[in-house]
């Protein structure tokens, strides 16, 4: 098997010790921007992008693969022991996590999210490294137009599922791709949206963006709601960090069940991994509630190892996706494209054949990278639960300071600061008004691949648009795309009638 | 203590809860939101809950139905503003739309006609923002009329605070049904809840001003003055720490990028 071969080298690769430096590194840090309130995995690979320019391609990526993975992990602590998840995909996790973190069972509650985050990330990555370059294969049949439909697939699936106002989800859309449009056109040289700053010529670049709707419209989200914020309890850790057998067992089949609900999802572009965590959470309360003895409701530790694992499942097929397709599936995934992009390696189905090396030497830091947090995660984590007690306003500061840094040193340019200052308030003004983040990402970053593979297409066409559905592969995509839509659209009937009863 | 506010506004989102059917149209059926949205309805939650509510969880025996929300409703100021929100949106998109348009017009380009050139995915782009701007004013214009009913309809019920948590608890609590699992709801105030303004501008230009002053006055300068007036900003009273804190992480900074990675930053003061 030549899969195995290629992943044998990326791990002499990755076995380097400089690598492995930067994988350890890369947890660390993104264990402890997962762990801070507000900032997830996306923000962690955002904030530490910058960090990475110094690197050589190779060594950033690696290094981004801990960040991606470290941010997952860090989410969970902060919702278990103080009911505030760090990003979205922990929401699920926190319910019955925080549950038995009052329940004096805290290290145990730790313990079950760091091996189910494990247990669904090191599942994935196998499924990733075995079926990414059969993907890959797949989708080196693909042409302009069916890259388009691809691309058109993730729009309005980000738009129309993700959002919970369809109008919310194309004014995302159409920001994302008003500042993609922003530069020189690639294909005709014109200059466009610039304003007439020379700075712009080259677009905005995909950092300041995430940076800017991000973190510092995050900091300015919380500074317009610290007069209303008064102290968090953080939940002590104590005993034993480790689970018992008859724990270990029960908490082993929803691991499993978590991981087949996550995997499937990565590859789906829904933005992320908050249905399969909700799904994965939906159904064990559901065989819980079967049992003689439910526990759920009073700390479950099977609604802390389900979700879990699907979230971390999901992260890792999504990598898969993003690695085989070009495609990003979530906001996390859309920023790692951008900074691919950056170190000028383009994923999609020719890495494999282009950047072998890269791409086998990431997938084996992903794996490297699941062992590192663990070990990282399971006896430490109440180390990691100090960064909480750090004052909020130092925290933010923080940030800032840090958003302020990364930007100035990725380019030198004072105009990417006042780009990033006007994100931010767009950033805030979203947030403020419930507009989702993720497909602005998700535009930025597809919206010009789309753009340039539907001017292809009608170019090869000579202007007819029938071209854009004239093969099996786009058909079949335009036509999972209607059935999407169709399940989205009955799900919010359906539930707008529950809800009027 | 901590607990009982979440169970109850579950049992208000449950179905029994009369404030459902006077939520704004368009916040009716989430079926699954974004991170930031979700995030801060979390973490709304906690500071409201763990502050202690009002009226206390259980003075309300006949709960269940409307009395029940206050308790994870917070404080009263939080009451919606629900007109302000879909009209700002509707103005970001508006300017969205206008940029494109603007844009199209003014674009200077030669091409041939076959091929699609430059302005063929703007324009595509632009139709999209008009309907959005459209889409979004419309519904602006619905939820201030449904809002002023709304206003009527909970004065006579005295319970103000209810309308407010039935939009809140819209939000995760409508993905979890949207998965089949009427789960606990996590009441917080609305994302239109009353904006400190002050604060945020405050933030907003601390920012602008580290802008204006990073190559002028140099790096350690401007760190220490971005970490001090957003520390500030956000509540903090000790101004003195503050500006030793800041300075020794901008310190720590330029020796860790200047010197330890290689990346340039501005000397300023310094390399005069």
């Amino acid at each position: 098997m030549d899969v195995f071969a290629d992943l044998a080298g990326g791990f002499s690769t990755a076995f380097t010790p400089m690598n492995m430096l930067w994988v350890f590194l890369g947890a660390v840090l993104g264990t402890a921007v997962g762990v801070l309130p507000g900032l997830g995995s996306s923000m962690a690979v955002a904030l530490l992008l910058p960090v990475t320019l110094a690197l050589d391609p190779t060594g950033a990526l690696i290094m981004l693969a801990g960040v991606y993975y470290g941010g997952l992990f860090g989410d969970s602590i902060t919702g278990i022991l103080l009911n505030t998840p760090g990003n979205s995909s922990a929401i699920a996790t926190t319910f019955e996590g925080h549950k038995m973190a009052l329940d004096g069972r805290a290290s145990q509650a730790l313990a079950t999210s760091a091996i189910g985050a494990f247990t669904g990330g090191l599942i994935a990555t196998s499924i990733i490294a075995v079926g990414a370059p059969l993907l890959a294969g797949l989708a080196s049949a693909f042409g302009p137009a069916e890259f388009f439909a691809l691309a058109a697939f993730a729009f309005v699936a980000t738009a129309f599922v993700v959002a919970d106002s369809v109008l919310k989800g194309v004014v995302a859309l159409v920001i994302g791709f008003t500042v993609g449009v922003v530069g020189i056109d690639s294909q005709t040289g014109t200059v466009r949206y610039t304003l007439g700053v020379p700075q712009l010529f080259d677009g905005v670049g995909i950092v300041v963006i995430t940076v800017g709707l991000l973190a510092l419209g995050e900091v300015f989200y919380v500074a317009s709601r610290s007069r209303w914020q008064s102290g968090t309890r953080l939940v002590a850790v104590q005993g034993r960090p480790f689970l018992n057998r008859k724990e270990f067992r029960e908490a082993l089949p929803a691991w499993l069940r978590g991981t087949s609900f996550g995997v499937p999802f990565g590859v789906i572009p829904v933005g992320g991994s908050e249905v399969p965590t909700f799904l994965s959470y939906g159904t064990e309360r559901r065989l819980d509630s079967r049992r003689r003895n439910p526990q759920f409701g009073r700390g479950a530790i099977r609604g802390v190892a389900g979700p879990e694992a699907a979230g971390n499942a999901t992260a890792g097929t999504a990598m898969g996706a993003l690695l085989a397709l070009g495609l990003p599936t979530s906001a996390t995934a859309a920023v790692l494209l951008g900074a691919f992009e950056q170190f000028g390696i383009q994923p999609g189905p020719l890495l494999f054949d282009r950047s072998g090396d890269v791409a086998w030497a990431l997938i084996a830091s992903l794996f490297i990278g699941l062992f590192v947090l663990l070990v990282l995660n399971l006896p430490f984590a109440p180390l990691w639960a100090k960064l909480l007690q750090v004052p909020r306003h130092y925290l933010y500061a923080g940030i800032t300071v840090f958003a302020g840094l990364g930007i100035y040193v990725s380019a030198g340019s004072v105009v990417d600061l006042v780009v990033l200052l006007l994100l931010g308030l767009l950033g805030f003004l979203m947030r403020r008004h419930g507009v989702p983040l993720a497909p602005v990402l998700i535009a930025v970053i597809l919206g010009p691949l789309a753009e340039i593979n539907l001017r292809n297409t009608l170019a090869i066409s000579q202007g007819d648009p029938s071209a854009l559905v004239a093969s099996g592969v786009s058909t079949t995509i335009y036509v999972l795309m209607a059935l999407a839509v169709t399940l989205a659209v009955v799900s919010k009937v359906r539930s707008r009638r529950s809800a009027d009863v | 203590m901590r607990a009982v506010p979440c169970d109850d506004a579950t049992r208000a989102d449950d179905g029994t809860a009369a404030p459902r059917d006077r939520r704004p149209p368009h916040r009716a059926t989430p079926l699954l939101l974004d991170t930031a949205l979700l995030d801060t309805a979390l973490l709304d939650e906690e500071e409201t809950v763990s502050r202690p509510p009002s009226p206390a969880p259980g003075a309300a025996p006949d709960a269940g139905t409307d009395a029940a929300p206050d308790a994870g409703t917070g404080p009263a100021v939080a009451a919606p503003e629900p007109s302000r929100g879909s009209f700002a949106m509707a103005a970001v998109a508006l300017g969205f739309a206008v940029f494109l348009t603007v844009g199209v017009l003014v674009m200077d380009y030669r091409g041939d006609e076959d091929a699609p050139g430059p302005a063929f995915f703007p324009t595509l782009v632009l139709l999209l923002a008009w309907v959005a701007t459209v889409g979004l004013a419309v519904d602006a214009v619905r939820e201030r009329r449904a809002a002023s009913r709304r206003v009527a309809a909970s004065a006579d019920l005295r319970d103000p605070a209810g309308a407010a948590t039935a939009d809140a608890t819209a939000g995760t609590a409508g993905l979890v049904e949207a998965v089949g699992e009427p789960g606990r709801a996590d009441a917080g105030p609305p994302p239109t809840a009353p904006t400190d303004w002050r604060a945020m501008l405050l933030v907003a230009g601390t920012f602008a001003v580290f802008v204006a002053i990073l190559v002028p006055l140099g790096w350690l300068v401007a760190g220490t003055w971005l970490f001090w007036g957003v520390a500030q900003a956000l509540g903090s009273r000790r101004r003195l720490l503050d500006l030793a804190v800041g300075l020794a992480i901008a310190s720590i900074v330029q020796l860790a990028f200047g010197a330890g990675l290689g990346l340039n930053l501005p000397a300023g003061l310094l390399g005069l």
